[in-house]
């Protein structure tokens, strides 16, 4: 997707959404494919929420293609969930830090709050807050739940249209979702960034042969399966 | 008059799905205390609640929210309660004052490793306590769900049923099914034919006391023995003759089996695989899955047992599930054999691998 940055080539990009929307799949494989096209990416993994579905639960896969993951590590930490999720040093920097960074955000509406304790977020000039929305979830079903959920968020940049049903997932599910995402996008003018499905969805409905009204961005899926720590 | 019009498949995890389900069924009022994994059904119960006008008390500990929700009931609300682990081992104070006086109402359990605060994640070790963990008889409703459409549909009915037969009801689930995502079908129950729940005041009940009716005394303290016993006895009389209505089972039947898969809740998942892949492996296996823990489906698994060569029970505790499938076989010749993994996940291939190591053994 291109855009411009002004003279400042760095990628700061932060995603926040509804709980269980996509955030982790979508930063996980925006960070990818940064790297990919740019070399040195840090994924920033600040969900201080979710015990299991998180960044740091793969994060040796992900140094494995190349990431630098700023995350606790689940068995250095004691009482995780119930104590509560630490913030280290190490998350809070991250801005200093060279290179492109993208941070997964907690869940909700206080999750996402999560992202001011950045040091400097604030001063960031090359932010970009994407919200990433799943019109197949129940709170964020028709366009007026999506718009009202944005609302209640500090104001994103984008929109990343995730609409899926797992494995379930159909042509009507994926054109549906972008009808009702698209709408959404028109009534609070927040524009749609991407459409993200997983790879082997875009394989089998043959999305790439669409025109689905913005950029397409294919997830390789690094959550399924039974959860792990 | 339906909070979901139609039917809808959405993507959800385990705990939204309890909290939309028990707003289907037409719940008033939850109390609750947080404990991962569960916390979500409260954060969803309370994001649904301004424009459904329902109720919501976090209280300063489980013990309350237990009574809170006693309280509830006997006012004739419509009260659904949720915990995990430790909290699950507080609330059966509240919980044995709800068999004691027959209160209706449902408790739903996100099983986390155990004993004490473990792991939050996961377990099968909360399958004895949910069952019998008062100082009492156990006379509950447990149904054990292992599928985001169960959550749906089993605390849809556990509400009904708390009502309808007046014991305290649960919907036992883990850990991975609150935070697994899958779609569900989201119905209205009414539209579906599905049972609702009638409710009314307990306490105070329509009419005037000792003129239109007599006056509703509850007890759960009594003074001589005999008396307790009376007591029980009429409870317990109830709870059996509502056995055959309530109990459940399901099972993945093959003809001539000779190897019977015993699993419950999430389990019976890798447990129904593990059962094909036997198959496909030439090696007649049938699966059992008790879906009421509490009354025991005895009657079906007796009959699903007598016919094997080799019973293999599987679960994430060490022997909860296996002591009362020992129990309801007993006289049966059939070998008992288990896999047992307290508080990790098992999966079709360790089943499968169990199963055939088990065949040569007996």
């Amino acid at each position: 997707m291109t855009r411009s940055r002004g003279n400042s080539a760095r990628v700061v990009d932060a995603f926040v959404g509804e709980y269980a929307s996509g955030k982790t799949e979508v930063s996980i494989n925006r960070a990818l494919d940064l790297s990919r096209e740019f070399g040195t990416v840090t994924l920033l993994d600040l969900d201080t929420e979710e015990p299991v579905y998180t960044v740091r639960s793969v994060k040796p896969v992900l140094e494995e293609r190349g990431l630098e993951v700023v995350a606790l590590d689940a068995d250095r930490v004691f009482g995780l969930g119930e104590a509560g999720v630490t913030v280290t040093a190490e998350m809070l920097g991250v801005l200093s830090r060279t290179g492109h960074i993208v941070i997964d955000v907690g869940y909700g509406v206080h999750g996402a709050a999560a992202l001011n304790l950045v040091e400097g977020i604030e001063d960031e000039p090359q932010i970009r807050i994407y919200c990433v929305v799943n019109a197949r979830r129940p709170m964020t079903s028709t366009p007026e739940l999506i718009a009202s959920y944005l609302e209640s968020l500090d104001p994103c940049d984008f929109i990343v249209n995730n609409t899926h049903l797992g494995n379930e997932t159909s042509l009507e599910v994926i054109l549906d979702g972008i009808r009702t995402v698209t709408r959404a996008s028109e009534i609070t003018g927040i524009p749609v960034a991407a459409v993200s499905v997983a790879a082997s969805v875009v394989e089998r409905l043959r999305l790439a042969e669409r025109d689905l009204g913005a950029p397409l961005w294919s997830l390789e899926l690094f959550m399924v399966g039974s959860p792990r720590l | 008059m339906g909070v979901i019009q139609g039917t809808q498949r959405q993507f959800m995890t385990g705990n939204e799905v309890v909290a939309w389900a028990a707003l289907a069924a037409g719940a008033q009022a939850m109390f609750g205390y947080p404990i991962t994994p569960q916390n979500e059904i409260m954060h969803y119960w309370t994001r649904l609640a301004p424009e459904h006008g329902l109720r919501f008390l976090q209280t300063e500990d489980e013990l309350s929210a237990g009574f809170a929700t006693i309280g509830a009931a006997l006012a004739g609300s419509l009260v659904f309660c949720a915990t995990a682990g430790p909290g699950n081992v507080l609330m059966q104070e509240p919980i044995s004052m709800a068999e004691m006086m027959r209160v209706p109402a449902v408790w739903v359990i996100q099983q986390r490793g155990g004993p004490s605060t473990a792991t939050v994640i996961y377990s099968q070790q909360e399958t004895r306590l949910t069952c019998f963990g008062g100082n009492g008889e156990g006379l509950r409703i447990v149904y054990s769900t292992s599928s985001h459409q169960d959550l749906f549909d089993y605390v849809i009915k556990a509400l009904w049923a708390a009502w309808e037969f007046r014991f305290p009801a649960f919907v036992l689930g883990d850990g991975y099914q609150a935070k697994m995502r899958e779609p569900v079908t989201l119905y209205d129950p009414e539209s579906a034919g599905v049972n609702l729940p009638s409710v009314e005041p307990i306490l105070k009940p329509e009419g005037v006391p000792s003129v239109d009716r007599e006056p509703v005394h509850l007890r759960n303290t009594f003074n001589i023995e005999e008396e307790l016993m009376d007591v029980l006895m009429g409870h317990i009389r109830d709870y059996l003759d509502m056995s055959s209505r309530v109990v459940e089972s399901e099972e993945h039947p093959c003809e001539d089996p000779e190897v019977l898969v015993v699993a419950h809740g999430v389990v019976w998942r890798s447990a129904r695989e593990a059962v094909s892949v036997l198959r496909d492996q030439g090696i007649k296996a049938g699966g059992f899955r008790p879906i009421t823990l509490r009354p025991f489906p005895e009657e079906s698994l007796r009959a699903a047992a007598e016919k094997v060569k080799l019973t293999v029970v599987v679960e994430s505790a060490y022997g909860q599930l296996e002591s009362m499938v020992r129990d309801r076989l007993y006289g049966l010749k059939v070998p008992v054999r288990s896999l047992l993994k307290p508080g990790v996940g098992v999966t079709a291939e360790e089943i499968v691998d169990s199963v055939i190591q088990f065949s040569k053994e007996v």
